[in-house]
């Protein structure tokens, strides 16, 4: 996958280093929706036409997510959405939380606990706060933790193999 | 003078009795050793296919568990999965390659002499000098994001070729040992009105 390019031994400092580290943070929320399972449609209604990637707030990516151009999970083709508020139940399956929205994120993850929504951050705390998974960076490394509480109250299936990868797992 | 020649010129000096006895046991020991080396054969090749059957799960294991750890590379991860291949004895070494082909995680059994190369080699599943390679890919989501090469020791399987030839070795000495008492008695049946009538017209 292009994203193995990202991961190379790059010094993250000062601006190169913010996009690297979010360019390496863009493959990590592509390779999420690969071993993250959402719950299955009732019969009556059709399959997602599209798995949706909502980035709420200041958009930190910039150019990052075009690497997610084209790409699809489960053959679903992925969507890239910046939005503004809250979004609808059904709006996103995965939802990240950029920093600017960190005065507003109890209500933010309060609103969607029980949507099907995978919830990603990289602010200090997220997921204690109740996101499902918080990306930290550490000498120069992303790693993520995980809220399995907060990923079964959205009835989302984690795969064991992201489970062992997690440097922690709240449960 | 040939063998033959040899062989047919000693068999026609001696007498009725002991032909019959080498026709016998010429006939039996012969389809004897023919059977022992057909076993040997088969059991050889049936081990072999399931030392294949048994490496090819092995190794389709280790690519499904290092999927995620190769799809973040989580080198330590990946290297944790594959040392579980150290409860396996005959497993000489394994390695993880991206999809550029460079070497990502590796694991060295004893012998130190069996080390993954730096970058991967185009090689298939089958067997090698003195050993067995399985080449598995790592699938994520329907496309391969590296391969896993798992390499295997014969030695198991040569242990059990030694002791199976020790075993129908036995078994054939002892049946060429019946097959001799058999034949002493069988040929008298025939041997000994023919010597009676031989006798009798002197």
């Amino acid at each position: 996958m292009a994203a193995s390019l990202f991961f190379s031994t790059c010094a993250l400092a000062g601006n190169e280093g913010l996009q690297y580290e979010y360019k390496i943070k863009a493959a990590y929320l592509y390779n999420f929706t690969k071993f993250t399972k959402w719950p299955l449609q009732p019969a009556s209604e059709s399959a997602p036409a599209e798995l949706n990637i909502c980035i709420l707030g200041q958009d930190p990516f910039g150019d990052a997510m075009d690497i997610l151009k084209g790409k699809s999970t489960a053959g679903v083709p992925l969507v890239v959405k910046n939005i503004s508020r809250t979004p609808r139940q059904d709006e996103c399956q995965v939802l990240f939380i950029s920093k600017s929205e960190k005065l507003q994120l109890p209500q933010v993850l309060q609103a969607v606990a029980e949507y099907p929504v995978l919830t990603i951050g990289d602010m200090d705390g997220f997921a204690m706060a109740g996101g499902c998974i918080e990306l930290v960076t550490v000498n120069r490394k992303v790693i993520f933790n995980i809220n399995l509480q907060a990923t079964q109250r959205a009835q989302l299936k984690m795969s064991a193999q992201l489970l062992e990868l997690a440097k922690v797992v709240i449960d | 003078m040939n063998l033959i020649d040899i062989i047919t010129s000693l068999v026609k000096n001696i007498s009725l009795r002991k032909k019959l006895l080498l026709v016998i046991l010429t006939a039996s020991n012969t389809a004897l050793l023919l059977a022992s080396m057909a076993v040997i054969l088969y059991d050889r090749q049936s081990a072999k296919y399931t030392l294949q059957q048994e490496m090819k799960v092995l190794g389709s294991v280790m690519a499904q568990r290092s999927s995620a750890a190769l799809a973040f590379n989580d080198r330590q991860l990946a290297e944790d999965t594959l040392y579980s291949l150290s409860n396996k004895s005959t497993v000489l070494n394994a390695c993880i390659y991206d999809n550029n082909g460079e070497l990502f995680a590796t694991y060295t059994g004893k012998n130190l002499n069996y080390f993954c190369a730096q970058n991967m080699l185009q090689l298939e599943s089958g067997f090698i000098a003195d050993g067995y390679l399985d080449k598995q890919s790592i699938i994520l989501d329907g496309v391969s994001i590296g391969s896993v090469y798992i390499t295997t020791s014969l030695a198991d399987i040569n242990q059990r070729l030694v002791k199976f030839v020790g075993i129908v070795s036995l078994i054939f000495v002892a049946a060429g040992a019946i097959s001799f008492v058999l034949a002493v008695k069988l040929q008298k049946i025939i041997s000994v009105p023919i010597d009676e009538l031989a006798e009798a017209s002197r």
